[in-house]
């Protein structure tokens, strides 16, 4: 017993020493790390979650595999529609908690949020809402339903629950005719802007095209909501000329901004690309004269499609035509809305009826957007232009109205995959063939749920999928009605 | 005071003046000093285990004498944590130690391979033979959520493969070295007494968190206190050769033709590429000549081309200007094309050492050198280590003692190893993507006349007259621009040491204080030339990283009648700091070669990594012994980081241990069946922390845009309010010796890594992809036997062995509530998982859509198989681990083995995916059931027969499919076909050894001498995963081999001289 008492009293005696000496808990700045930013201001917010933009509309694969505007070469594997599950946490991480940091440090008087460094709040928060907009409709048409109202809450809520496809679009909606009524051009419009440069009229544009676009989604299922949200976005204002055209722009000296795609063919040296034969199928007997931009130029002088669909590997170098160096040089930009596009979608509009004038009016948006598609590839010459429309593959017929409108839409917004693939599903044009040795003999019309969400968010996820019925490539969501 | 048996100084050893209770105990290092009263005649030495001796003292000051082992007693004094040296028969837990000369018999180049099989429960990962990387080791299996193998100091940079970067000790084991935590590396081999492995919590509970990995104690040799120096002489020299490679196919050559059913527009019927001279595309005239001529696919990374049969054809280099430009050749296997790329390593590792001291002194240095070049071409390590460790008694009471290593590494040319898309890892290129044909030595000169490189990876002529953009690579440059112009040096210096004092404030107390260093600085660079595939670039990185230990520490000893009691208590502050600055190019190189920052054309990339923390500790340790068989061992540690929130940063953790020797109370002696038996237990807590700056969420910059910042929200969740975690764990054991030769060991533990600080996955639609929270608890069950024994003693013969088994499951008991699964890793549809209620490791991925009698299903009628994700294949964890080493002593003559296995878990082999898939390995040849080549065009009656159904209606359908389609296609959707059993058995280790008769020795000088034979890696005698080339006891993590160097076998000869 003594000699425990001993022990304890040399534990005491050691243990004060070392208290003495100082306050063990006290640290100082010892943990913080004089490498990391400390602060993270709203611009430079908006800047990261404007940089992943791009990728909604550009040089991604695996839509453009979908929509056949490109074919692999020598290592066939997403062509075949291997991918089965994709992960969005690159979306809801990234740029969508960034914009909704920046929603709160605005509504909380977040420092971060200065409007002399920042811009002013109103409008800070208005491109904010339309950004978040834009990110979970292009997330809600590759996956259907997903967590919407729960979302990018944090510890708050680590299991959102999946809203319906309906709700979100209807909320989307809500939110960009709010976030419209909010912007305010007298104002300083919001630092940090690499997209449109604070321009809060360009984000007036910007998000009544997202409005137009996606009411264009509802013709099957929503006909009403889809024909209201559509007037009322050209009401509102949208694109009316090339001029008002809406490009990421890329940085050529800046290998940390390069295009993608000059990354992957130039940086990395891959040849896994080429142009497919199904848009080189339809091209090249139309003389088109956007191939060879589309397409690299042989030694032939031709643009070579690669067959769309096969497992069996092909070496691509100076047999197959490569994307068109107008798309893939270290500075070239992502188009992300045209005017080509926005009159297509008129086009559209007027042959589905949520605008009067039947056919006539149709055809006549048709051939402005071809020509207006042409002039923004600047290849329009008066003659050819007009030679290019009478070719009967091209001139509109009110039979096949719809089939002219969109193959053409598809022309032109090559390489933006997702949106000619959502263009797809509601029309079912233009007419494509499935992959021969695809994995599933159908083309996706959806993207599995990312891997994580089974376990994660389990219960949700699981009524999600019951509504849907099996969580795979080819269920329908909601707006894709048969 | 020395054990007879290796010289060693002993400890705590009794030694008194007969006939008196005048007496003392010897120090850590077996010295001691006595006050005798002249009259006196003899002292008396004894001590457990070992047999009493009583010598005459004879009017001498200085006394040594060694102790040689009692058999009936047996026992063992290991080093335990904080280098303390005890009786292992007072310890209640599970201590592995294995001398020097059992682990370095094949100078092993470094400490962790060295130990492979030799120590139950320690797993070899990581690292092939045929690299410079050290092996990393496992101890007890996995216990946390996501496990992480690296390099004690850094990883490699994925982006830039040359490229270390910085800190993360992933799971490695805490490496103590003569009581300082420094690197493996800083071993000097040659001058290892013995390692001591401290499995469990209990052994390691006085190194607190950092040792949740188990601790590695490392004791070097020290002098003796004798006047006569010795000088040791180690010289080795040993040749390195490749070893296990792939099974290579040398039927076919480079191509895609048997991706066709038949031959194609361009291809004729034997699966040649045919040139068709057409001036539209740009052809020459003169190429006209050329039209019909037979090629290959010469930009096909793959080897599913023609058949070689001698046939005339064009090779790649008649592409090329020159001679040989238009000229055929016959096309003929090359079966070791790859084999010759690689060369010989040389390995010249030798060292000397100097021991010696006086009645006051002991010193010993040792310089050791090492230079290995590997297999690899243009690969090569030099290494110089000065040792220096010694102690002096400034007065009777006062010691001074100090261990100081310096060691300075230059590498050059390390090996790019992984699965990359970069063309740096030329194993990936000759294992997973190539053309068997080639005749590498052709590629020796990759240059042409004009300067431009040449590959064998070029164009089809077919698509282009112009010879530049037919001589452009698609996917690889030659491996020999790859190995010798596009490479890495490093240049490293590391300083291990210690000051220590120790002061004896009378029989019962004294006082020691240490001041400890582990220190390392570096420089290296990493170049991509100028020309090849890859833009050219530069990087550079420096980086130091410095752990300093202060420890006061009050020691006690007592022996009241039956019972002794000793112990200690303790401060310690740790500080760890570290930088890390690293510099690329971006853009390029703006003058060819030029390799500087400030060639960079664009903004170079520059980062800066910091890691600093302090821990501040006080703790205590109290041993009580009765009466020789009943132990106790308690131990209470509280320590304060610097990582944790500061309202939170004090924790407290107590182990308790104790060990019953029941052998003492039967009547044992040399004729006993039971020489000795202890039966123990133990219970221990650990305290864990954070990382550096891991309190709070991250904010991480973003590209900088123009200007314009770009900042992020960090992914991972973080309260700012986290709490320092307990592992609990309790472990029993038993030791027996049966008939005094046979000794065993046997332990059974459990942890519970229960409210850890983990970072748990969540959905990432919450913004964050996962949430710092305490919670969880990965468990942690196993057995572990040693078995250790000298079946054969003859005054002429002797034969020892030891057998080590171990078994550890690492089960998900736990993690938060609704959260049931932790992805550990994935690779495209392969993912590694951590489920709750079952075995860590999970494996899931692809398999082949099948009806219900099994058949596949086919997607489509031309073959083609439809499959399903995230089906589970199994586990990967091993059922059992273990290994055996024995030693063979006839007359002069010693021969050693050691072997080391691995039964059960699951890996991930890309080597063996891409390697079939590509149409390199052996495997992927031979005949259908129609007696066709299955490479043949189906149309052909070649094609690999699948029997499958097809369509909804299920109807059975029979397809020859192409065998491209097949082997990689099909293959690569159902995923067991590359989830391989990493089961191996390996003869690790042969030594066979001479020592010359000191009756020779002696007229030359030597006081002994002893040459031998070595063979290291020896013979990988059985694994499931050999004929693809890959050794299972290298591959690069827990679950994954990507592209991994052949493993080498080095064979040598080794020469001590000891004068």
């Amino acid at each position: 017993m003594m000699i425990m008492k001993k022990k304890i009293n040399f534990i005491a005696a050691f243990a004060l020493m070392f208290l003495i000496a100082c306050d063990p808990s006290d640290f100082g700045d010892l943990n913080v790390d004089p490498t990391k930013v400390s602060v993270a201001t709203t611009k430079s917010l908006l800047t990261n979650s404007l940089q992943s933009l791009p990728g909604t509309v550009f040089g991604n694969n695996t839509s453009n595999f979908y929509v056949q505007y490109l074919a692999e070469g020598p290592y066939p594997g997403a062509s075949l529609y291997t991918g089965v599950n994709f992960d969005w946490a690159g979306f809801y991480n990234g740029p969508m908690e960034n914009i909704q940091t920046i929603i709160e440090y605005n509504n909380t008087d977040n420092p971060n949020a200065d409007e002399g460094m920042n811009g002013a709040k109103v409008n800070q928060i208005g491109v904010a809402r339309i950004l978040k907009a834009y990110y979970f409709w292009y997330l809600t048409d590759r996956y259907g339903d997903l967590p919407y109202s729960e979302a990018l809450q944090g510890s708050l809520n680590f299991s959102p629950v999946y809203d319906l496809q309906q709700e979100v679009y209807y909320s989307i909606f809500e939110e960009l005719t709010e976030a419209v009524a909010q912007l305010d051009e007298s104002l300083p419009g919001p630092s940090g802007d690499i997209l449109l440069g604070g321009d809060v009229a360009r984000w007036k544009l910007f998000a009544n095209t997202i409005r137009l676009y996606a009411s264009l989604r509802l013709i099957k299922n929503d006909f009403a909501k889809g024909q209201t949200e559509f007037n009322a976005a050209i009401a509102s204002g949208i694109l009316e000329s090339n001029d008002d055209n809406i490009f990421y722009e890329y940085l050529s000296g800046d290998p940390n901004n390069y295009n993608p795609w000059y990354t992957n063919y130039s940086v990395s040296n891959r040849n896994d690309y080429a142009i497919s034969t199904t848009m080189t199928s339809y091209m090249e007997p139309l003389d088109d004269p956007r191939l060879k931009l589309y397409g690299e130029v042989l030694p032939s002088d031709t643009v070579v499609g690669l067959s769309y669909g096969s497992s069996a590997a092909r070496n691509i170098p100076n047999e197959y035509s490569r994307i068109g160096d107008n798309f893939r040089g270290a500075g070239s930009p992502a188009a992300v809305f045209t005017y080509a596009q926005t009159l297509f979608a008129l086009a559209e509009g007027a042959k589905v009826g949520y605008l009067p004038g039947g056919d006539a009016t149709a055809e006549a948006y048709y051939l402005d957007a071809i020509e207006q598609s042409f002039l923004q590839y600047d290849v329009y010459d008066e003659a050819m232009y007009d030679t290019y429309v009478a070719n009967p593959t091209v001139a509109y017929v009110a039979a096949d109205g719809l089939e002219k409108i969109i193959t053409q839409k598809w022309v032109h917004q090559y390489l933006n995959g997702y949106e000619a693939w959502a263009d797809w599903r509601r029309t079912g044009f233009p007419v494509l063939t499935p992959a021969a040795d695809g994995t599933i003999d159908e083309i996706p019309r959806r993207q599995g749920y990312p891997v994580p969400e089974k376990s994660l968010n389990k219960v949700n996820y699981t009524e999600a999928v019951e509504r849907l019925g099996t969580d795979n490539l080819i269920s329908r969501i909601w707006w894709d009605e048969e | 005071m020395t054990s007879a048996e290796d010289g060693s100084g002993l400890p705590g050893v009794n030694v008194l003046v007969k006939g008196t209770t005048n007496g003392t105990v010897t120090d850590a290092d077996g010295a001691y000093s006595l006050e005798v009263p002249a009259s006196s005649e003899f002292l008396v030495f004894t001590f457990i285990g070992l047999k009493s001796e009583e010598v005459a003292i004879a009017g001498r000051s200085v006394i040594d004498i060694g102790l040689s082992l009692d058999v009936t007693q047996l026992s063992e004094i290991v080093v335990t944590a904080l280098g303390e040296k005890r009786e292992k028969k007072a310890l209640g837990y599970s201590v592995q130690e294995v001398k020097g000369e059992k682990l370095t018999f094949t100078k092993s180049l470094d400490v962790n391979s060295s130990l492979a099989g030799k120590i139950a429960g320690v797993q070899l990962t990581g690292s092939p033979s045929s690299s410079f990387d050290n092996a990393n080791i496992v101890i007890r299996g996995i216990n946390t959520l996501s496990p992480s193998v690296s390099g004690a100091t850094g990883t490699p940079n994925s982006s830039n493969p040359g490229i270390t970067s910085f800190g993360g000790t992933g799971s490695n084991p805490l490496y103590v070295i003569d009581g300082t935590p420094s690197d493996p590396q800083n071993v000097i081999m040659d001058n290892v007494e013995s390692i001591s492995v401290l499995k469990g919590a209990s052994a390691t509970a006085l190194y607190g968190n950092r040792a949740a990995n188990g601790v590695v104690v490392i004791t070097t040799k020290r002098g003796t206190r004798v006047n006569k120096p010795k000088i040791e002489l180690n010289l080795g020299v040993a040749f390195e050769n490749l070893y296990v490679m792939p099974e290579y196919q040398d039927e076919y050559a480079g191509g895609y033709a048997s991706n066709q059913t038949s031959p194609g527009t361009s291809l004729d019927a034997e699966g040649f590429v045919i040139f068709k001279y057409d001036p539209a595309k740009g052809h020459p005239a003169e190429w006209a000549a050329f039209d019909g001529q037979r090629m290959l696919d010469y930009g096909a990374d793959e080897s599913w081309g023609p058949k070689m049969e001698g046939q005339e054809y064009r090779p790649y280099y008649s592409w090329y200007a020159g001679d040989e430009f238009g000229a055929t050749t016959a096309l003929v296997p090359r079966p070791d094309n790859v084999k010759n790329f690689y060369e010989t390593g040389i390995n010249l590792n030798n060292s000397i050492s100097i021991s010696g001291g006086s009645d006051k002194t002991d010193y010993r240095v040792t310089y050791a050198n090492q230079h290995r070049t590997l297999t690899t071409p243009n690969a090569s390590r030099d290494q110089n280590q000065v040792g220096l460790s010694g102690s002096h008694d400034i007065s009777k009471k006062l010691r001074v003692s100090t261990d100081v290593m310096f060691t300075h590494t230059y590498t050059k040319g390390k090996p790019v190893e992984a699965y990359r898309n970069d063309g740096l890892n030329v194993a990936q290129n000759f294992n997973q993507w190539f053309q068997r044909q080639l005749d590498l030595d052709r590629l020796k000169n990759y240059r042409t006349p004009e300067g431009s490189l040449m590959s064998w990876n070029i164009g089809n002529p077919n698509g282009s007259g112009n010879l530049e953009a037919i001589q452009t690579p698609q996917y690889w440059d030659s491996p020999y621009f790859v190995v010798r112009e596009n490479y890495s040096t490093e240049d490293r210096n590391r300083l291990s040491g210690n000051l220590g004092l120790n002061y004896e404030i009378n029989d019962i107390f004294s006082v020691s204080g240490y001041a400890r260093l582990n220190s390392t600085t570096a420089s290296g660079d990493f170049r991509i030339a100028t020309g090849g595939l890859q833009q050219d670039d530069y990087s550079l990185y420096q980086l130091f990283d410095r752990e300093e230990n202060y420890e006061l520490n009050l020691n006690f000893k007592k022996t009241v009648g039956d019972f002794s009691l000793n112990g200690f208590v303790g401060s310690n502050i740790r500080k760890n700091e570290g930088q890390y600055l690293y510099n690329s190019t971006e853009g390029g190189l703006s003058s060819p070669n030029y390799f500087d920052i400030a060639a960079s054309i664009a903004r170079p990339a520059t980062s800066r990594v910091i890691n600093q923390k302090e821990v501040r500790s006080v703790y205590g340790k109290v041993s009580l012994g009765y009466k020789g068989y009943l132990f106790l061992d308690a131990t209470l540690r509280n320590d304060w980081s610097s990582a944790l929130p500061v309202d939170n940063n004090s924790y407290m953790y107590p182990s308790v241990s104790g060990s019953f020797v029941f052998s003492e109370l039967m009547n044992v002696n040399s004729n006993s069946v039971l020489s000795f038996g202890k039966v123990r237990a133990s219970y221990a807590q650990v305290g864990s922390d954070l990382g550096y700056n891991q309190v709070y969420t991250s904010l991480d910059n973003g590209s900088l845009y123009n200007g314009n910042p770009s900042v992020t929200i960090g992914n991972q969740y973080r309260t700012g309010n986290v709490k320092p975690a307990l592992t609990k764990s309790w472990e029993v054991g038993a030791e027996v010796k049966l008939f005094s030769r046979v000794g065993l060991d046997f332990a059974y533990y459990e942890d519970n890594n229960t409210d850890q600080i983990l970072s748990l996955d969540v959905s990432s639609t919450s913004g964050y992809s996962s949430a710092q929270v305490n919670a969880g608890n990965i468990q942690r069950k196993g057995w572990e036997l040693s078995i250790s024994g000298t079946p054969v003693k003859t005054d002429d013969f002797s034969w020892d062995v030891t057998l080590n088994l171990a078994h550890n499951t690492s089960y998900v008991k736990e993690l938060q509530a609704g959260i049931n699964t932790y992805t550990y890793a994935t690779s495209g549809d392969i993912r590694v998982e951590a489920n709750v209620g079952e075995k860590w490791g999970n494996i899931y991925g692809r398999k082949w859509n099948r009806n219900d009698e099994g058949l596949p299903i086919f997607a489509s009628a031309n073959g083609t198989i439809g499959y399903s994700t995230n089906n589970l294949i199994g586990n990967i964890q091993p059922n059992l681990t273990g290994g055996l080493y024995t030693t063979l002593n006839y007359k002069g003559f010693d021969l050693s083995l050691s072997f080391d296995f691995q039964d059960g878990g699951l890996f991930y082999g890309l080597t063996k995916y891409y390697g079939v898939g590509a149409g390199l390995s052996k495997y992927t040849t031979g005949t259908n059931d129609l007696g066709n080549d299955i490479r043949d065009f189906p149309s052909a009656g070649g094609g690999v027969r699948i029997d499958g159904v097809l369509g909804a209606a299920e109807t059975p359908t029979t397809v020859y499919v192409p065998a491209r389609r097949y082997y990689y296609t099909n293959l690569q959707r159902e995923s067991s076909n590359y989830i391989l059993d990493a089961s191996y058995l390996k003869l690790r280790e042969v030594r066979l050894g001479y020592t010359i008769p000191s009756s020779i020795t002696s007229k030359l000088g030597l006081t002994s001498a002893n040459f031998g034979i070595l063979i290291n890696n020896a013979w990988l005698m059985a694994a499931p995963a050999k004929k693809w080339g890959i050794d299972p006891s290298e591959i690069e993590n827990y679950w994954y081999e990507g592209g991994q160097l052949s493993s080498s076998r080095t064979t040598g000869f080794n020469l001590k001289l000891t004068f």
